[in-house]
């Protein structure tokens, strides 16, 4: 945080995030309304109660049945190597393992409170506390059941075998209750007719579990006491007492299976350093080039020949990061069209090219990272290229925004081939477009979305650049806050300031859409509500346009700013991590 | 030519270079040694425009750097202690690569030339992690020399390389010098130095201690022999034998 620049995107960012926070504690009585929400389910709670217990304890059963586990801990290669020899016992090794790995449980607590306690303050604490403790449990039992699956391959063979005997006899023992009380729990649910809800209820309410199924409702209690203070945040005026009170049964269970971790006496050193081995490798972006065939390796997205524009190079570099596949093929396969296609799969094509279509290019920049964020580490020999800022800076932004709209025009093609499928002889037209919104602009539905890809094409080229432009600009301006490489990491660290930056983001993007957006509803109102003109499905491609146009000056004006934040880039501290002399 | 003129580079508050001057003529090769943090690798970086420089002037081959940046870097070939190159291109993508960025007309064949002559034919189509330490540097030299540069500068250029690599590395060196290229090498290992270089500027906390031929510089230094290697003269002039 040496950099000021760094304290006001902190700042920013906080602000972001307590205003997003805060928001419902501002409003006039938050618990009130919280309140007002929480009553419509409150009569759900025991049922939900019931649910959540079953399915805790169907996949805590089904998880004893998988033979396999892990026997690491999360320690990596330096730590292993400098606390294996260290004169530390072997419990506080253990408990350091299992410590470290509470950023991550800690930082998902934050997350989840944040986004489900309503801005009520007490519900924020207590719904961290109690997901605090059933994350954690979960992560030790997952923990200690590895140890102990990988303790019995060192036990004699005879002693493994009547552990894992009595684990599967435990096991089974569940599955028989668990499928008599699942039977008692469906039985009336068969009969359901007007008041569902109301059935569903009563099935699954303690009350009618304990009479139809007494041991089902018994074998359900420890996970139901384990979910219960989860939803017990929500149940309106409940005594405090009786809250903490049933938060001691997981806290109890979380003492224990931290003991039971601790003290496992599982060979776990080869396995640990297996694992950061592996996790090491991972983050080995080269390796997996190692697997690309020979003749794939003469590929190229186009021929670069020696002599022309050297930004070319450029772009030629980073399309190969993404794909060693000619563009000529990637544009024929877009041009595709067939006939005959059963319903069902017109209507997945369809889904699945919509989605494309309207994901692909906000996704550009994030997706793709075929730019300055994969060559901001090669910095050392890109800033001795001989290239304009700005030219150098636009040839790093357009190979993402070139991916992202190949897939884009890709998932375009999967609605052109649904469309012409929907309209052949035999099939309804109907899953693709409405009918009557064709016929009211006059033309046919074929017509239609071809006007309809004409339109939204250029604006997904011009939304994708921008995505990309904002993501390169950013790798600038906070390069210590942009995972540079092809390699992304899930620590909190990384998180929370991929979450920072998405926002931001998420907002450039909107105002960078505005104009666009301002200039199509001004045209819309003139031509409706002033001229009163009819709308006509071939101006279309008119309106797309209108909202490319002040896209593409945005973007060409950020570009420009990105090639002087380039040319005046100092990457010493930052980037190069700079020498200094011992004092 | 290289022409560098009061070079000044702080950063965070702390001046890695101080006020530094050299002057590289064509067909020479300057040494450039110092302890570790005297500001070496800085004024490397600042001379090939990876780093702005705070205040000074830099020429390279007539073009200054910050005034004529693409027709001084167009001229110029820098090779970085580490062996950076792109995991996803194989060794001729890289010269297909630098050859555009260069403008080199005759890329294509000079890409093979490089290649036979840094032993790297079989490797034409390996990625860098199929290529040994040593490889990579070659690869990386190949680059570089790809467009006939005017001025080399070299960073630690023989670390990792076998003995035969150390030997075609250094006739690399004097070659290009001798064709007319200005060449700065910077490195710790003297004697390479003291084999290859005409002149040496000796460096310490980002200042210039010593500069000349190792007769001048022998002629500096009081209590010296006459026949003192560099390394001598570099521990008498840094400070280091005390």
């Amino acid at each position: 945080m040496k950099q000021p620049k760094y304290l006001v995107g902190t700042l920013a960012g906080v602000a972001w995030m307590a205003m997003f926070a805060l928001r419902p504690m501002l409003r006039a009585n938050p618990t009130a309304e919280l309140g007002e929400q929480i009553a419509n389910i409150v009569e759900w709670l025991p049922a939900l109660e019931t649910a959540a217990a079953l399915a805790l304890l169907v996949a805590l059963s089904l998880w004893w049945l998988w033979p396999f586990g892990k026997a690491s801990l999360e320690l990596n290669e330096t730590e292993l190597h400098l606390l294996l020899p260290a004169p530390v016992r072997r419990r506080h090794l253990i408990q350091y393992a299992v410590l470290r790995s509470q950023w991550g449980v800690l930082f998902g607590c934050f997350m989840i409170s944040l986004f489900s306690s309503g801005g009520v303050p007490g519900l924020f604490v207590w719904r961290f506390v109690t997901v605090w403790m059933f994350l954690t449990l979960w992560h030790l039992h997952g923990r200690g059941r590895g140890l102990w699956l990988a303790r019995l391959q060192e036990l004699p063979p005879a002693l493994a075998w009547r552990r894992r005997a009595t684990v599967m006899a435990l096991v089974a023992c569940v599955w028989v209750l668990l499928v008599s009380g699942i039977a008692s729990v469906v039985t009336p649910l068969s009969g359901l007719s007007t008041d569902g809800a109301a059935t569903l209820q009563g099935a699954l309410s303690l009350e009618r579990l304990r009479a139809d199924a007494p041991l089902f409702a018994l074998l359900l209690t420890p996970t139901r006491w384990l979910v219960g203070p989860i939803f017990g945040g929500l149940v309106p005026n409940a005594p405090l007492v009786g809250r903490l009170a049933s938060a001691a049964w997981p806290l109890l269970l979380v003492i224990v299976h931290n003991e039971w971790v601790v003290r496992s006496q599982t060979r776990f050193e080869e396995a640990t350093l297996e694992r950061s081995r592996r996790q090491a490798a991972k983050g080995d972006a080269a390796a997996r080039f190692r697997k690309v065939r020979r003749r794939r390796r003469q590929q190229a997205p186009f021929t670069l020949g020696p002599v022309g524009r050297p930004e070319t190079a450029i772009v030629w570099k980073n399309l190969m990061l993404a794909h060693r596949t000619h563009l000529g093929f990637a544009i024929a396969a877009v041009v595709v069209a067939s006939t005959g296609l059963p319903e069902w799969l017109i209507a997945i094509m369809t889904v699945a090219g919509t989605v494309g279509l309207g994901v692909t290019p906000l996704m550009a920049g994030h997706q793709w990272r075929n730019d300055l964020r994969t060559d901001l580490l090669r910095i050392d020999v890109i800033r001795t290229w001989p290239i304009d800022g700005w030219r150098l800076f636009t040839s790093q932004v357009v190979p993402p925004a070139m991916v992202a709209t190949l897939y884009a025009a890709g998932a375009g093609g999967l609605l052109l081939i649904a469309g012409i499928a929907a309209t052949t002889p035999g099939a309804s037209g109907t899953v693709l477009l409405p009918p009557d919104l064709a016929a009211s602009l006059g033309v046919s539905q074929l017509t239609l979305l071809l006007l309809g890809l004409a339109t939204l094409l250029p604006l997904v080229a011009a939304v994708a650049a921008l995505s990309a432009t904002l993501q390169n600009l950013l790798a600038l301006l906070w390069p210590s806050w942009i995972q540079l490489g092809q390699r992304r990491t899930g620590s909190a660290a990384h998180i929370g300031q991929g979450m920072l930056t998405g926002l931001g983001l998420l907002v450039a993007l909107a105002v960078g859409l505005l104009p666009g957006g301002l200039l199509i509803g001004t045209w819309l109102f003139l031509q409706l509500r002033v001229a009163e003109l009819p709308f006509i499905a071939w101006q279309l491609p008119l309106l797309g346009m209108t909202a490319v146009i002040p896209l593409a000056v945005i973007v060409w004006l950020l570009t420009r700013f990105g090639g002087v934040l380039w040319d005046q880039l100092d990457p010493s501290a930052e980037l190069l991590g700079a020498e200094r002399p011992a004092s | 030519m290289i022409d560098i003129t009061q070079l000044v580079k702080v950063y965070d508050g702390f001046r890695a270079v101080d006020g530094l001057s050299l002057r590289v003529e064509t067909g020479q090769i300057l040494g450039l040694v110092g302890p570790n943090g005297a500001g070496k690798t800085t004024t490397l970086r600042c001379l090939a425009g990876i780093i702005p420089p705070t205040s000074g002037h830099i020429t390279i081959a007539g073009f200054d750097l910050h005034t004529h940046p693409i027709e001084a870097r167009q001229r110029l070939a820098f090779v970085p202690d580490e062996p950076h190159l792109f995991d996803h291109l194989t060794a001729l993508d890289h010269l297909t690569l630098f050859a555009r960025l260069y403008g080199v007309t005759d890329g294509p064949t000079r890409a093979e030339t490089l290649l036979e002559e840094a032993e790297l034919v079989d490797q034409r189509l390996s990625f860098p992690s199929e290529l040994s330490r040593g490889m990579k540097q070659k690869l990386v030299v190949a680059c570089a020399l790809l467009h006939r540069p005017e001025v080399l500068v070299l960073d630690e250029p023989l670390t990792g390389l076998d003995p035969a690599a150390m030997r075609r590395m250094k006739r690399t060196v004097r070659d290009t010098a001798a064709a007319g290229a200005s060449v700065i090498v910077s490195s710790h290992m003297l004697q390479l130095v003291e084999e290859v270089c005409d002149r040496v500027l000796i460096v310490n906390r980002g200042t210039q201690v010593l500069a000349g031929t190792l007769d001048e510089i022998r002629l500096q230094l009081p209590d010296v022999d006459a026949d003192a290697d560099l390394e001598t003269l570099f521990m008498k002039a840094t400070g280091a034998d005390t």
